[in-house]
Formats: structure tokens, C-alpha cells, sequence
């Protein structure tokens, strides 16, 4: 039963201390439940955000695609709209500086919801650590838990941005909006806009996590309740 | 079972720690010299401020002393680096903590299946294991709680079968009664004592309850930093004797 220092060594050396990833789903599911309104607010910037970004990639592109057409009825209604398609195929200056904008500020609402939560669980991260995680585990805990709010944000967001671009393109071109939308460059789009939402939120979460994973157990248990 | 135990658990050796707090240094550990063996329930007494939390964290390896060594199984942590420390922590010590800490959005078989998920054992076998251990402390049917929908004594039942979940060598415990009344720390003392000599494990506890003495094979009660007397059980019994 009594293993020699140089066994428990062996064991030591060879083993991960690692939480298996359903695990760290599961605390980090209930982190953000725990918090459920701040969590919602966090949700909610990245939806705006992502919405905003889907929406204007998508929108521009079917503008390119209706002025590549050559049609003169597409051009009355491009007039109409007060569409100048020379200028969007830049893309406006003020466009750009919008989607930036709603890119930053969700990412700087991550990080804030995320350092008041590895704040509120300072105890909860020491314990964790004394019971044997590694540092690592602490920091997949964190990132896991911004990627949950940056994915269903993200899916969120592409789902309005898509609506009102399909509503808004519907009022102004009527059915050439659905025929000129492509089902390739609508998923390019919609794919950079996910990949931009969980990546952001990621960015966010690097700090604060890093933050948890550096703490001493032994300042996390010396605060009090 | 003291002194000519076979096997050291613990071995403290000369260890110092000093604190810089502002401009000064604090000396909270002023050479302290105190081996462990298997299986012995050892009590830390002392005023607070004298240096016995900072002691407990030494021997758990939350804290590494300014002059001196503590080696833990025949391994001085000073020289391991700190992800195998916490490895050595997961597999070989248990935790007891006065305010329970629990984790509080996770259910007691969860809570106590943690440490051994953190070993890297399969979910169905960690839960089987808490679930042994929490019918071992009588909470066979409170599995599925989370805390805040138990009791302090049922909280530190979990924690304690938390603490014992990875057959350590080792469990730490931190004023296991100081949040209790009196009838409940009986209790969970009781409880412990039972425990670690069913598995063989050493305990070594900070606390300021007196109840502790009776189960311990020895105290130590730190003061200023040093160790100011170490009594073994036969002469405690005698002086608890004398006093009442």
C-alpha cells in the first residue's frame, strides 16, 4: 500500500491533473446561471455587436451584387434606396468605425463581466487550487465559460443580423434581394462574424483568467466572507 | 506511535518565514523543527498571530519558507515545481476548511467527486467513490443537495469526505470546528478521529477547541513563531485530568 518517494514521484510526473471538459462545461454553465442577469448583459452586447457585424457584411455584399448586375430596374431601385454604390464598394469610413466600435466595447464588456466573476469567486478558485488544480484548469475554466457567453452570442447575433438584413432588403429591393444572395458568401460572412464574437470574447477573458490562475491559494482563503 | 513511528509523513525542518508588511519584516516562523508520522492525529494550538496558519500552509505547500525544509513523503517541496506540488496536493493531501468551501453551485457528489476528477479519473468511477464516501459520513441521502441547502455539520461532513475522497496520506484540517456549535464539532471531531484510523491516514489540524485535544496523539501549541511545548497523549490526559 506504501509507496517509496521514487513511485509517488513516477505517478506524479506521469499524471495530468486535468478536469475532463464536460467537468469544466458544467462549473462554468453553472458560473454563468449563478449569474444570470450580468451573464444576460454580457449576452446581450455580444449579440448587438454581432448582429451589427453580420448585418452590414452581408448588406454590403448584396449591394455589390445588385450593382454588378447591370440591370436597369436594380439601378432605379439602388437609386432609390440613395445607395452610392461606389462609395460602399470602399465601404464607408463611418461603417467601419461603427462595427469597430460595437467590436470593442463587447470585448471590453467580456472582460469586465469576467473579472467581476473570477473576483466574486476568489474563494471558490483558492479552494479549487488547495484540492489540486493546476493553473491550466483554472484558465480553461475562465475561457470556457467567455466562449459559452461568445458562441450563443455570436449564433444570436447572426440570427438578427440575417433578419434585418433579409427585412430591410426585402423593403428596398423587393425579391432581388433573396435572388442575389448567395448562400456561399452569406455563410462566408456569418462564419467570420462567429469566428470574430467567440475570438473577441477570448481576447476578453485572457486577462481576468489569467488573473485567477496566478492567485495564491493562500490569499483566496484568507478572504473572508 | 510517536517518535518510533516508521514512517515520517510530515518533516519540518528548521523552517523559517518572514513577511515584508510596508517598510517591515515580520518574522511569523521562527525555526520550526516537527516530524509526523503516519496515521497521528496531531493538534497546532496556539493565540492568533503566532504562526500556526502559516505553519499548516508550510506542511500543505501553499507557502514555501523563507530558511529551512518541508518535506512531505519523502519529497521536499521546496524543490518540485509548483504544478507537480499541486499534483502531490490532489493525490496525497485532503483539505478541511473552518468555513467548509465548498464549491457552491456544485451538488455534494459533485463537490466531493472534484479531487478525484482532478486526478484524472473517469466521471462514473470519481462519482461512485463520492458517493462511498458520503454514505460513509452519513449523507447517504443528501447527495444531490448543493450547500446552501445544508447544514454547517453537513457541510463539513462533505468537505470531510471530500478531504478523504483520494485515499490521501495527508489531511490538512483548518479550525474544522471553529464555525460549529458545540454538539456538531463533537461530532465531526469524532468523525475524523474514526476515519483516519480506519485509513490509516495522518491528521494534522490547526484549532483553538479544546474538544480536539482528547482525540489528539499529540498537540503542539506554537507560540511567537516557535514551538512552546509539544505534549503526547499520555501526558494529556494526565493535565486535562488535572483540570477538571
Amino acid at each position: 500500500m506504501t509507496e517509496t518517494p521514487e513511485e509517488l514521484m513516477a505517478t506524479l510526473t506521469a499524471e495530468a491533473a486535468h478536469l475532463p471538459t464536460k467537468t469544466l462545461f458544467q462549473l462554468a454553465w453553472a458560473g454563468l446561471r449563478v449569474r444570470l442577469a450580468r451573464s444576460l448583459v454580457t449576452l446581450l452586447s455580444v449579440v448587438l455587436a454581432i448582429a451589427y457585424l453580420s448585418y452590414s457584411g452581408v448588406s454590403n455584399d448584396l449591394v455589390q451584387r445588385l450593382a454588378a448586375s447591370k440591370s436597369d430596374e436594380i439601378y432605379t431601385l439602388l437609386r432609390a434606396a440613395g445607395i452610392d454604390v461606389e462609395a460602399t464598394a470602399k465601404g464607408s469610413p463611418l461603417d467601419r468605425w461603427l462595427v469597430a466600435m460595437a467590436l470593442l466595447t463587447c470585448t471590453v464588456g467580456i472582460a469586465n463581466a469576467m473579472l467581476m466573476s473570477v473576483t466574486e469567486r476568489f474563494r471558490e478558485i483558492g479552494t479549487m487550487k488547495c484540492l489540486g488544480a493546476e493553473n491550466g484548469t483554472v484558465v480553461k475554466l475562465f475561457l470556457i465559460e467567455s466562449a459559452m457567453i461568445g458562441g450563443a452570442g455570436s449564433l444570436m447575433g447572426i440570427v438578427v443580423g440575417l433578419l434585418i438584413c433579409v427585412i430591410a432588403g426585402a423593403a428596398q429591393f423587393g425579391r432581388y434581394s433573396i435572388e442575389y444572395l448567395t448562400f456561399g458568401s452569406v455563410m462566408t460572412y456569418v462564419g467570420f462574424a462567429f469566428v470574430a464574437g467567440v475570438v473577441l470574447c477570448l481576447i476578453g477573458a485572457g486577462y481576468p483568467a489569467l488573473v485567477a490562475s496566478r492567485m495564491r491559494p493562500v490569499e483566496a482563503l484568507r478572504v473572508e466572507e | 506511535m510517536t517518535g518510533t513511528s516508521a514512517e515520517i509523513v510530515v518533516d519540518v525542518r528548521d523552517v523559517h518565514r518572514e513577511f515584508r508588511i510596508g517598510g517591515e519584516i515580520v518574522r511569523a516562523l521562527q525555526g520550526i523543527t516537527l516530524q509526523v508520522g503516519r496515521a497521528e492525529f496531531v493538534s497546532i494550538m496556539g493565540p492568533s498571530g503566532s504562526g500556526k496558519t502559516t505553519l499548516f500552509n508550510m506542511i500543505g505547500g501553499l507557502d514555501a519558507p523563507t530558511r529551512g525544509s518541508v518535506t512531505l513523503l519523502g519529497h521536499p517541496l521546496g524543490t518540485l515545481p509548483s504544478h507537480i506540488v499541486a499534483r502531490l496536493r490532489c493525490r496525497k493531501i485532503g483539505y478541511i476548511f473552518q468555513s467548509y468551501n465548498l464549491i457552491p453551485v456544485l451538488t455534494a457528489l459533485d463537490n466531493v467527486a472534484l479531487p478525484s476528477l482532478l486526478l484524472g479519473r473517469p466521471q462514473a468511477e470519481a462519482r461512485s467513490r463520492a458517493g462511498a464516501q458520503l454514505d460513509r459520513v452519513g449523507l447517504g441521502d443528501r447527495h444531490h443537495h448543493r450547500p446552501d441547502e445544508l447544514s454547517g455539520g453537513q457541510q463539513q461532513r462533505v468537505a470531510i469526505a471530500r478531504a478523504f475522497v483520494n485515499e490521501p496520506a495527508i489531511i490538512l484540517a483548518d479550525e474544522p470546528t471553529g464555525n460549529l456549535d458545540l454538539k456538531t464539532g463533537e461530532e465531526i471531531i469524532r468523525m475524523l478521529s474514526v476515519m483516519s484510523k480506519e485509513d490509516n491516514v495522518t491528521i494534522i489540524s490547526t484549532t483553538h477547541d479544546h474538544k480536539m485535544l482528547s482525540v489528539s496523539d499529540r498537540v503542539v501549541w506554537v507560540v511567537g513563531g516557535r514551538i512552546d511545548r509539544l505534549v503526547n497523549r499520555e501526558d494529556l490526559k494526565i493535565q486535562v485530568g488535572s483540570i477538571t
